[in-house]
Order: structure tokens, then C-alpha cells, then sequence
């Protein structure tokens, strides 16, 4: 009698712990599931880290230049670049350099949005720096607003915008110009 | 018969030095400029303020040209044009600042005030050299003069 309550006791006891291991798991299944719920509603579809990102274009008869930043994170076609560097060419194939805090540069649109602490500047000592720039690549042109100051060996120029249109050679500044040239 | 009528005054404190030193710095204020590469222009557009060691220009517009060395060669100030200087004080319509042969030509509806004195014409030529000024008239306008004794 005593062994038959003995194998009862344990078949009970063992009903009770799978009971028990089945909530428990189905507990810790449903707070997975609600976690990558969680994930899913906060991760935009199509976004993609990139370190050191690097575009060249290495056309030989046009328009060759290169982009790089130190973190790059890609939105669906654009990306969102931190720490950006660059070289591009002029219609004279002189080397103007950028940097800026970060950037935003379609590669199908061939533009570039700089913004915190923009400086262009070429191997003669020409800088500008400004805090915020779009630059058109296909075009060569480059929208400069917020606080924009060009220095050159003989002249200093300030003004609250300016328009760089490398093809037709031609520089507007607009707002509050102020320049001092030295002439001699 | 042209009836043009010359007086030429002699300055014999002004524009003693030269203009290439005068203008060893121009600092200019306008609400645009517009910089064109070739040839190299400097067009300043509306409000236009400049000063240097010695002068001040203004002027709705006022261009810079440059020689082939980007040194600046004219200026060339259009509408509504005030030259200040010291005493002097020199209104037009256009005024041309050529800094190699260092003179000012000044044109249109011309009035020279100095010393309470009053000249009007139709150009007037500044020599910086040689600090002689000549302002001329023309068929329709007369030379005319305020002098206070």
C-alpha cells in the first residue's frame, strides 16, 4: 500500500513541476516576444551603421573627389556622416578641401549637407569657414549660410551668406559684407 | 563756341601722399558683393561704405578691378558717390579712382565743399600727386562758386 502511495506522490509531484517548468517558460517567451516587439517599434526599417565610410569618385574626366567620415549611418539611399572630411576639385582642378561636424550626403543626388564648424580651404592659405553648407557636386556649387568668413592672403571677407558657383567663377556674398583688402 | 569753363585749384595740403600708400588697407561695407574670377571683379552692391588710412567713399555700387598681380588698380564708385576727406567733402555721380596714375575723376552733378566754400560742375579731376584739382563744365552747366569771404 505504501509503495503504491509513494508512486501517486511522485506522479503528482511530478505533474506539479512541469506545470510549474511550462509557466515559467511560457512566462520568459512572452517577455522575449514583447522585448523584440519592443525592438522592432524603435528600429527604423533600412538603417545601417558604417565606420570610416569612404566614397571616391574617380572620374578621370570629371569631377573626381572623395568623402569620408568617422561614423557613417545609412537611411534608406542617404547617409548621415559624423566627422567628415573631403576633397574635391574646382572647374581648374585645384584641390579644395572640406571638413565639418557632420554631414548628410546623397549619393543619388550628388549633394552634400554640411552643418557645425564647416571649413573649405585649398592649398594657397584660401579658407572659408561657416555653419552650414550644401554643396552640389554635379554642379559645383556650394550654399554657404550662418556666420560665413573667407580669409585669403590679401583680404578678409565676412558676411551672413554666400553662394559658390565654381562654373560660371563666380562668388556672391549677401548680408552684412564686410572686407578688408590689403593692397600692398 | 564751347563754352566750357576750366578753373583749376591748387590744394596745396591735400592729397599729399601718395595713393598706393593710402591704400595699403580698404575696408569696404555693403549689403552684397559679388566676386567675378575672370577677370578679377569685385562688384560691392548697395549701401556701400569704404574707408581707407585717409578717405571715405559712398556709393550705391562701387567695383574693384585688379591687375594681373590681384592688386587693386580701380575703383570705381557709381550713384549717389560722397568722397570724404579731412575738410573736404566731394559729391557725384560717378567717381573713378585709378591708384597707378593716383587720380580721381569725379563726374556728373559735382559739388566740392571746403571751408565753407562751395564748388559745383560737371567733372572734377583729383591729382593725388601733384595735389591739383580741376573741375570743369559743360555746355548745359556752368562752373559755379560759393565763396565765403
Amino acid at each position: 500500500m505504501n509503495k503504491y502511495f509513494t508512486i501517486i506522490t511522485i506522479f503528482i509531484f511530478f505533474v506539479l513541476l512541469c506545470l510549474v517548468i511550462f509557466n515559467f517558460n511560457k512566462d520568459d517567451t512572452s517577455q522575449l516576444e514583447a522585448k523584440i516587439d519592443s525592438l522592432n517599434e524603435n528600429l527604423t526599417p533600412g538603417v545601417i551603421e558604417i565606420l570610416n565610410p569612404t566614397f571616391v569618385n574617380k572620374g578621370l574626366d570629371e569631377n573626381p573627389y572623395e568623402i569620408a567620415a568617422k561614423k557613417g549611418i545609412q537611411i534608406n539611399e542617404d547617409i548621415e556622416l559624423y566627422a567628415v572630411t573631403g576633397k574635391f576639385t574646382d572647374k581648374d582642378k585645384k584641390l579644395i578641401y572640406i571638413s565639418a561636424d557632420k554631414g548628410y550626403y546623397s549619393q543619388n543626388q550628388q549633394v552634400i549637407e554640411l552643418t557645425g564648424n564647416v571649413l573649405m580651404y585649398d592649398d594657397l592659405g584660401n579658407k572659408t569657414s561657416t555653419e552650414k553648407a550644401i554643396i552640389d557636386i554635379e554642379i559645383k556649387k556650394a550654399v554657404l549660410t550662418n556666420k560665413v568668413i573667407s580669409v585669403t592672403n590679401t583680404s578678409e571677407i565676412q558676411s551672413d551668406s554666400s553662394v559658390v558657383d565654381d562654373e560660371n567663377g563666380l562668388i556672391t556674398y549677401t548680408g552684412n559684407v564686410k572686407v578688408k583688402i590689403k593692397n600692398k | 563756341m564751347k563754352k566750357i569753363y576750366l578753373i583749376i585749384l591748387i590744394f596745396f595740403n591735400s592729397y599729399v601722399l601718395s595713393a598706393e600708400e593710402n591704400i595699403s588697407y580698404l575696408e569696404i561695407e555693403s549689403d552684397e558683393l559679388i566676386i567675378t574670377e575672370n577677370p578679377l571683379v569685385s562688384k560691392f552692391i548697395g549701401n556701400v561704405y569704404a574707408k581707407n588710412e585717409e578717405n571715405q567713399f559712398w556709393g550705391d555700387t562701387i567695383l574693384i578691378n585688379y591687375n594681373n598681380d590681384k592688386k587693386i588698380n580701380l575703383i570705381t564708385a557709381v550713384g549717389n558717390v560722397i568722397i570724404e576727406r579731412e575738410e573736404e567733402k566731394v559729391m557725384g555721380d560717378k567717381a573713378i579712382y585709378n591708384l597707378k596714375s593716383e587720380k580721381i575723376i569725379i563726374s556728373g552733378d559735382v559739388s566740392v565743399f571746403r571751408d565753407g566754400n562751395i564748388l559745383n560742375g560737371n567733372e572734377l579731376t583729383i591729382d593725388l600727386m601733384t595735389s591739383i584739382s580741376i573741375i570743369k563744365g559743360s555746355n548745359k552747366k556752368q562752373v559755379s562758386a560759393k565763396v565765403i569771404e
